[in-house]
């Protein structure tokens, strides 16, 4: 990008992910730097996370399944099917998993294969952050690796263990998408 | 049981292993789900876990009180009935369930996570929670569990192996069967750096 010649990076990121797997915990620790208690997102959160010279434009949709009060929910109940409205001029996919949530890890793999698969998201640089790394008996990394299917995926990706709650592993994260960003 | 958005914060901040919050408006509920919910319900979970020894409402906190026996008992009870068995005490599968707060010896989660759900949820403001912050405490002592040997050393990560991520990054459109052959996988991402 031309602004990137100069160091001044910009890039759009985008956060999906299932519901309570903490995308608006890390939106706000990353933003305010602090651990806060959140209540299921209704519509969407965005804020500007500044990491060194590069900005980041980081979208928060609320990921229930179901959503009756949507802003963009009008004519239907459901959520999910709203992410698309989002992935248009996003540069980077942070896909947020409950490593702890091991029922839902397939509910998680389908929803993360729908989101790349689409059109829009054919360019999209790809960051997994698996939550709640703080929980002992929670699933590493590489089991969640396999459980989403990565290994057959043909683009860049980086798994990134965290905790929103501690703020462990995010700014690594945010970092490497700076760095694989278009 | 039913509870308040609010009080949906602090349960989604428990781990799916003591809470599991849904919405009746927002979310879509499983049939086992609804059914966890017809043999459970606020007085039912409150009679149960007052008549247990180690739960009291007023002294312990939302942690202590989810992580205690008398909870692992109720929510094993609830799977159990909510399958259509009858379910019992003396066999239940919690017996043997120790508290990380009243027990000293390692944290085990050996039940199965019980769903508990919410309801309708008012709009509420956030809230920040400082006991929280405090709750999971142990912030150092992590180990590396040694189960990803596909760990790469971080130049500026938290210095702790746990959080030290990995993927594919040395992607290429050309060599499209990299990323699907594990072997070069593990090779690519041994030099990555982040």
């Amino acid at each position: 990008m031309f602004g990137s010649i100069f160091g001044k990076k910009h890039y759009r990121i985008l956060m999906l992910g299932l519901d309570n797997a903490g995308k608006t915990s890390i939106l706000y620790r990353l933003r305010l730097k602090e651990s806060i208690t959140t209540i299921p997102t209704v519509g969407f959160n965005v804020e500007t996370v500044v990491l060194g010279h590069v900005k980041f434009n980081v979208w928060d949709v609320g990921g229930q399944e179901v959503r009756t009060r949507h802003p963009l929910a009008y004519r239907t109940d459901k959520i999910r099917p709203l992410w698309r409205h989002y992935f248009t001029g996003s540069q980077g996919l942070i896909f947020v998993v409950d490593s702890c949530d091991r029922e839902r890890m397939e509910e998680a793999s389908r929803e993360l294969e729908k989101i790349i698969n689409d059109r829009e998201m054919r360019n999209i640089v790809l960051l997994v952050f698996c939550n709640k790394q703080d929980i002992s008996g929670c699933m590493q990394p590489a089991d969640i690796r396999q459980a989403l299917h990565l290994d057959k995926l043909n683009r860049p990706y980086a798994i990134m263990p965290c905790s929103a709650l501690h703020g462990t592993g995010l700014s690594e994260g945010l970092k490497w998408l700076s760095e694989h960003c278009k | 049981i039913f509870i308040c958005l609010e009080c949906s914060g602090k349960h989604r901040g428990l781990g799916v292993h003591l809470s599991f919050v849904r919405s009746i408006t927002m979310d879509k509920w499983k049939e086992m789900e609804l059914e966890k919910m017809k043999v459970g319900g606020n007085r039912r979970a409150k009679e149960f876990l007052s008549a247990q020894p180690d739960y009291n409402a007023n002294s312990m906190s939302l942690q202590q009180r989810y992580n205690s026996r008398a909870a692992a008992f109720y929510r094993d009870k609830i799977i159990t009935e909510a399958q259509g068995k009858t379910w019992s005490i003396s066999t239940s599968s919690a017996q043997n369930h120790s508290s990380p707060y009243t027990s000293s010896s390692s944290i085990n989660y050996t039940e199965k996570p019980s769903r508990q759900i919410s309801s309708e949820w008012t709009q509420n403001n956030n809230k920040s929670s400082e006991q929280r912050t405090q709750d999971y405490g142990g912030g150092g002592g992590y180990q590396n569990s040694g189960s990803n040997d596909q760990q790469y050393s971080s130049g500026l990560g938290s210095g702790n192996p746990k959080y030290w991520g990995f993927g594919n990054t040395n992607y290429d459109t050309s060599s499209q069967q990299q990323s699907s052959n594990p072997d070069l996988l593990a090779s690519s991402i041994s030099n990555m750096s982040v």
